[in-house]
């Protein structure tokens, strides 16, 4: 009786640990397996997409996934040639394909879900 | 003594009355329930707990609360609620519903392995035949949701041999694709494991730049050039080779998950038996 | 009989009058007094709507809470529980009309020193910044008790959201001796960081590939983008040396590129360690000002 009480006291005081401060409806089940996927980017039709996509089908997804980082490295220069401009991308990406071969150490770079190291185009434009 | 029997049915009649509004609170919690009312249900049923002095409805509100949450997709809510439910359980039917429900919310909330132990727990208690057909049912829709399709076959062939469920899991499981064998057949042919998952382009893609790293490599050997041997073979050959296997292994990892979510959506959408 | 005689002759009436008092009197009393619902028998009378609110309120749940206490509050106007709806709010971050709800209790009410202390909070948690300044110089905003609370979080504030340089005069006398060294420090972190000299980290990598990497602390990176840039090199001159001159171009091509791309990454890097600086800082003093439950004072009386 008292390993009851002192199990009914503990699940009273933790009964609020998820948070109610909006109200809420009925959500529906959701059976299905969701595997983390890599970021696919939708890029606009042009010369350097298009190399994108031929890059993707023939080599990037063959050689296996390589890539430590997310976004990899391909998607990491197409976004910053879309942000920025083809020179500035251009060292960006050499800059992160020489971090991509770095062996040593990879602590400063914070993981996501599917193990990658998060390196954003944010940070080096 | 027409006093004393006059004044025992005051006060019988003044708890009546008291019981009455507990009564209806009840009701009114059940109707916001049945009415998929469920954020609402949660403060009439807490409502009735708190007016509740002698924990009559104890189990009953407590057990609605978890439905309630449940339904509302705060699973770790509804199991905390469900638990209390448990241990003010007037009857063994009582607990053993409890016991399930806190089954299904780890179900839904994909923490499959404790959902197994739970059914164990469950069935050390419960071992009578009554209950039996229950447990089975759920520990089969445990393997469901842990992918594992053909021990759920199993459990539910217990229940019944011409179980619908059963005949689902067994079509899965025959539809599947074998991760070992299409990695092994890519360590000895790269490209094949792509074209045993239908992934015909990737796989003619896949052999073929296996065929060119090894002939430069090969190239490279004979004509003494080792670095440069090392190097085609490092950053060409084998780094297609090595892609290949792993490009099979995701290749049929990706067609098995797309059968199963074809399973799962059928389970959702059609499946007219009981669900988590 | 006894008992019925004995009634009589203690009330002093006759029967019927005696079954009248006990059916509509005496016994009712008698069993209300015992139930938990108090002085009413209705489930929702406004007494036990705050009975109600203040048990939802104690375990937490602020948004149920919040809709007991304002039915509540629509029979009876009443300071604490106007305070703890208030509360709720803030706690939900609805910030705006948690201080809707202070600004009434500002005059004469009891607990107005409180309010006006939990209303600076609000603005601080808002992030209210200029108004936090503006109304913290107005009097009717100031609680007579508890100014240098307001005046120590105000200072706190000033700090976290002030990018030029305050002044430090007078800026740490609000905090007792061991918080000033704490937030000193913080002082000295924000306006003196040890920042790293983005030219410098580029012409470190432009001398020695990867060097300006290893000054601003990522010393991985820097070694392999020196082996990297460092094997290019060695294929240049050996594909040169050995009279393979197309390739010896190709590599030199690639050489130039990735060592551009070398000095571009070191000066990115300086910047990177720069802007983690500050957003460390800015996590830490967060810490600090929870940990000092926001330099308020104790309010659990008033919650209770």
């Amino acid at each position: 009786m008292i390993s009851k009480l002192i199990l009914f006291f503990f699940l009273s005081a933790i009964l609020f640990a998820q948070s109610e401060f909006k109200r809420w409806e009925k959500v529906e089940e959701n059976y299905l397996i969701n595997k983390l996927q890599r970021q696919n980017y939708n890029y606009s039709f042009d010369v350097i997409s298009g190399l994108q996509i031929f890059y993707k089908t023939v080599i990037s997804d063959l050689d296996g996934d390589n890539c430590p980082f997310e976004p990899s490295c391909s998607n990491f220069f197409i976004q910053a040639y879309k942000e920025t401009n083809l020179i500035q991308a251009s060292l960006m990406f050499a800059d992160r394909f020489m971090r991509d071969t770095n062996i040593f150490n990879r602590d400063n770079y914070l993981q996501n879900g599917n193990g990658k190291r998060i390196d954003p185009i944010d940070w080096y434009k | 003594m027409k006093i004393r029997a006059f004044i025992f049915l005051q006060i019988i009649s003044s708890i009546i009355y008291a019981q009455l509004n507990l009564g209806k609170q009840l009701q009114f919690a059940n109707e916001l329930f049945d009415s998929s009312n469920y954020f609402d249900a949660v403060t009439e049923y807490k409502r009735l707990l708190f007016f509740d002095d002698r924990a009559e409805y104890s189990w009953e509100a407590n057990y609605k609360i978890g439905l309630s949450y449940k339904y509302g997709g705060f699973y770790d809510l509804a199991i905390n609620y469900l638990k209390i439910s448990e241990l003010n359980g007037n009857t063994s039917d009582e607990i053993f519903l409890s016991k399930i429900e806190i089954v299904r919310c780890n179900l839904l909330r994909k923490t499959i392995a404790t959902a197994f132990r739970l059914l164990d727990e469950i069935e050390t208690d419960y071992p009578t035949d009554e209950f039996k057909d229950e447990i089975n049912y759920w520990r089969g829709w445990a393997f469901m949701l842990n992918n594992d399709w053909e021990n759920a076959a199993m459990e539910f062939s217990k229940i019944d041999s011409n179980h619908e469920l059963k005949t689902l899991c067994m079509t899965v499981e025959e539809n599947k694709y074998s991760i070992i064998f299409a990695k092994v057949i890519s360590y000895l042919l790269p490209g094949s494991g792509y074209i045993y998952s239908g992934e015909y382009l990737q796989g003619l893609l896949s052999f073929g730049w296996n065929l060119l790293g090894g002939y430069f490599t090969i190239k490279a050997i004979g004509e003494q050039r080792i670095f440069d041997a090392f190097v085609i073979s490092e950053l060409g050959w084998l780094r297609f080779y090595r892609g290949s296997i792993e490009g099979a292994e995701k290749s049929a990892e990706s067609k098995n998950m797309q059968i199963a979510n074809q399973a799962y959506n059928y389970l959702k959408n059609k499946y007219e038996g009981i669900k988590p | 009989m006894a008992m019925e005689k004995g009634l009589i002759r203690l009330i002093g009436i006759n029967r019927i009058l005696l079954k009248l008092f006990l059916t509509f009197f005496l016994i009712p009393v008698i069993f209300l007094l015992g139930q938990n619902s108090g002085s009413d028998n209705e489930i929702l009378s406004p007494l036990n709507l705050y009975k109600f609110g203040n048990y939802l309120f104690k375990q937490g749940d602020y948004l149920r809470a919040n809709n007991e206490l304002k039915q509540y509050l629509q029979y009876e106007n009443n300071d604490t529980v106007r305070f703890k709806i208030a509360y709720s709010l803030i706690e939900m971050a609805e910030y705006s009309e948690g201080r809707d709800y202070l600004k009434p209790l500002f005059i004469s009410s009891e607990i107005s020193d409180e309010v006006k202390c939990f209303y600076f909070k609000s603005l601080y948690l808002g992030k209210k910044y200029s108004d936090f300044i503006e109304q913290s110089g107005i009097r009717i905003f100031q609680p007579t008790n508890y100014s240098e609370d307001i005046n120590r979080l105000k200072n706190f504030f000033i700090l976290e959201s002030e990018t030029t340089l305050i002044d430090s005069t007078n800026f740490f006398k609000p905090f007792d001796k061991q918080d000033a060294d704490s937030i000193r420090k913080y002082f000295v972190r924000k306006y003196y960081p040890e920042n790293k000299s983005e030219t410098t980290a580029g012409l470190l990598s432009a001398l020695i590939p990867g060097a300006g990497k290893i000054y601003t602390g990522q010393t991985g990176d820097g070694i392999t983008s020196l082996i990297f840039n460092s094997v290019i090199y060695y294929l240049v001159y050996n594909n040169f040396a050995n009279k393979h001159y197309l390739r010896g171009w190709i590599f030199s091509a690639l050489g130039i590129y990735f060592n551009a791309g070398n000095i571009y990454g070191s000066v990115a890097s300086a910047r990177i360690y720069n802007s983690n600086l500050q957003i460390n800082l800015g996590i830490d003093m967060k810490k600090f000002v929870e940990k000092k439950n926001y330099f308020m004072p104790d309010m659990s009386g008033i919650l209770k």
